[in-house]
């Protein structure tokens, strides 16, 4: 991302149409850049890496390499706060979720660098799928095993303790009795935590 | 007893069962009862958008399809089920050809004209502030409270429909109500992180770590929170930073207002305890 030229000869000039054919990505070309995204962007605040502005030029300009294997398009919050101000309506949040769209699809091909909120995607879908709504313990424990952080799990032990004792953490799953129509649902997706 | 449909979201049965209980104790006070609609599913959150757009509009769209015709509007109590659920209708409208796709994929009809209401919503659009001042027992007596909207209680605007998202006023107005004072707090629209809590913690800490600070800095008593994901986040930060300041749920402190006990508003379940802070302003057990 901090490279001073743009290699032309990597980039995919299809990717910004490629984004627009995703439900949600549809307005990525009315942006004039005016930055009002990142100004007003939680994540931004707190990393600089994190930029809208900076993301939605690099889809345009075709830099799908980049963008893919960028470690930030990881980190949107989801707080729709660029889209609720963007003057051109260019609706970055849904855009973020088609450009994940695309990442997931190729970090499951293996080509593209599988992140803690790849990991998290998937399980907690998984978890859905299994009983209709997820497991809260169940998502934590694979996300830990996934992660192969031995540290952080014995640091989340006192919270988990704390809030089991408290009646916040199930056991069980809550599961709903038409999960056929669940898996139907998820059909036209393959889902496996790897 | 008037009845509204409900729909809980997975968080309302586990991680914050306070909310609901405390929710369903204080609508009491207005002759409203909170009905379950049955066999719900998980609405995906932020999750299934970022998997496939079709998979985000057909898990809510089904339980609408549940909810269909037995009621004029889904009560819900998360803001983000209610975001999703809210976009879902939106879509559904907007594309007639998703919609009868999504009808076969599921085997069931689904209606588009179902209100989707958060629960804050309903209450300062349809309880009028004298009926919630008149249920006060025992005033917050001026505990100061940063209200704290969060983020997907009314953004997006094109989706919602709710208050204005960069000025809401309808926590303020409750607060007052009640007899406490409801602080300036910058940080009320700013979002939490919370999505970020599991897999990035770090990145959650940092965001939501300024929204603790500002409510200290003001010297907040608690903060008054909409969404069970903010309050789980912001909960475990509070504690992690040893800030133990209360973050409690707007309904929890209408109750505590209204007179009910620790238990009766699941105050025992939050993992940072108010009755400290209760005490402080001459609440009793």
């Amino acid at each position: 991302m901090n490279q001073e030229y743009i290699v032309t000869t990597g980039l995919d000039f299809r990717f910004s149409e490629e984004i627009a054919a995703i439900p949600g990505g549809e307005n990525i070309r009315k942006c004039y850049a005016c930055g009002g995204c990142t100004i007003g962007c939680p994540v931004h605040d707190i990393d600089e890496r994190y930029n809208p502005r900076k993301i939605i030029r690099m889809v345009l300009l075709g830099m799908r390499n980049e963008v893919l294997n960028s470690d930030v398009i990881w980190l949107c919050a989801n707080c729709y706060t660029c889209f609720e101000r963007c003057p051109q309506n260019v609706q970055f949040t849904t855009i973020s979720h088609a450009i994940k769209n695309i990442a997931i699809k190729e970090a499951k091909k293996g080509k593209v660098k599988k992140t803690p909120v790849y990991y998290f995607i998937i399980v907690f879908l998984k978890s859905l799928l299994s009983y209709g709504r997820p497991l809260e313990a169940e998502v934590i424990l694979k996300l830990l095993l996934l992660r192969k952080d031995i540290k952080k799990a014995f640091a989340y032990l006192p919270l988990g303790l704390k809030m089991f004792k408290n009646g916040k953490l199930l056991l069980l799953p809550q599961r709903i009795k038409d999960r056929k129509v669940i898996k139907q649902i998820f059909k036209r997706i393959k889902i496996n935590p790897s | 007893m008037n009845k509204l449909g409900y729909y809980p979201g997975c968080s309302m049965h586990a991680t914050c069962k306070e909310y609901e209980i405390s929710a369903k104790k204080i609508l009491q006070n207005f002759d409203i009862e909170l009905e379950e609609i049955k066999d719900w599913n998980c609405c995906g959150a932020a999750d299934a958008s970022a998997m496939d757009h079709f998979l985000s509009v057909a898990l809510p769209a089904r339980n609408l399809a549940i909810a269909n015709h037995q009621y004029d509007e889904l009560i819900m109590l998360c803001s983000a089920c209610q975001q999703v659920h809210n976009k879902t209708k939106q879509k559904l409208i907007e594309n007639p050809l998703l919609k009868q796709e999504i009808e076969k994929s599921i085997g069931k009809e689904i209606n588009t004209d179902i209100g989707i209401k958060h629960l804050l919503s309903f209450i300062s659009n349809e309880i009028e502030t004298g009926k919630i001042e008149a249920n006060v027992k025992k005033s917050l007596n001026g505990l100061k409270v940063a209200p704290y909207y969060g983020c997907a209680i009314n953004r997006p605007s094109s989706y919602i429909h709710g208050e204005d998202p960069e000025f809401p006023v309808s926590l303020e107005k409750i607060i007052t109500a009640l007899g406490g004072e409801a602080l300036q707090f910058s940080y009320r629209t700013k979002c939490c992180g919370g999505v970020l809590l599991l897999p990035e913690e770090d990145f959650a800490l940092a965001i939501s770590k300024n929204i603790l600070l500002e409510a200290k800095k003001n010297s907040a008593d608690c903060l008054a929170v909409v969404c069970p994901l903010c309050q789980a986040t912001l909960e475990i930060f509070s504690l992690k930073m040893k800030l133990e300041m209360p973050i409690l749920f707007f309904t929890q402190l209408m109750g505590i207002a209204f007179g009910y006990t620790i238990k009766e508003l699941g105050l025992n379940h939050n993992l940072i305890s108010a009755e400290k802070m209760l005490k402080k302003y001459g609440y009793k057990k």
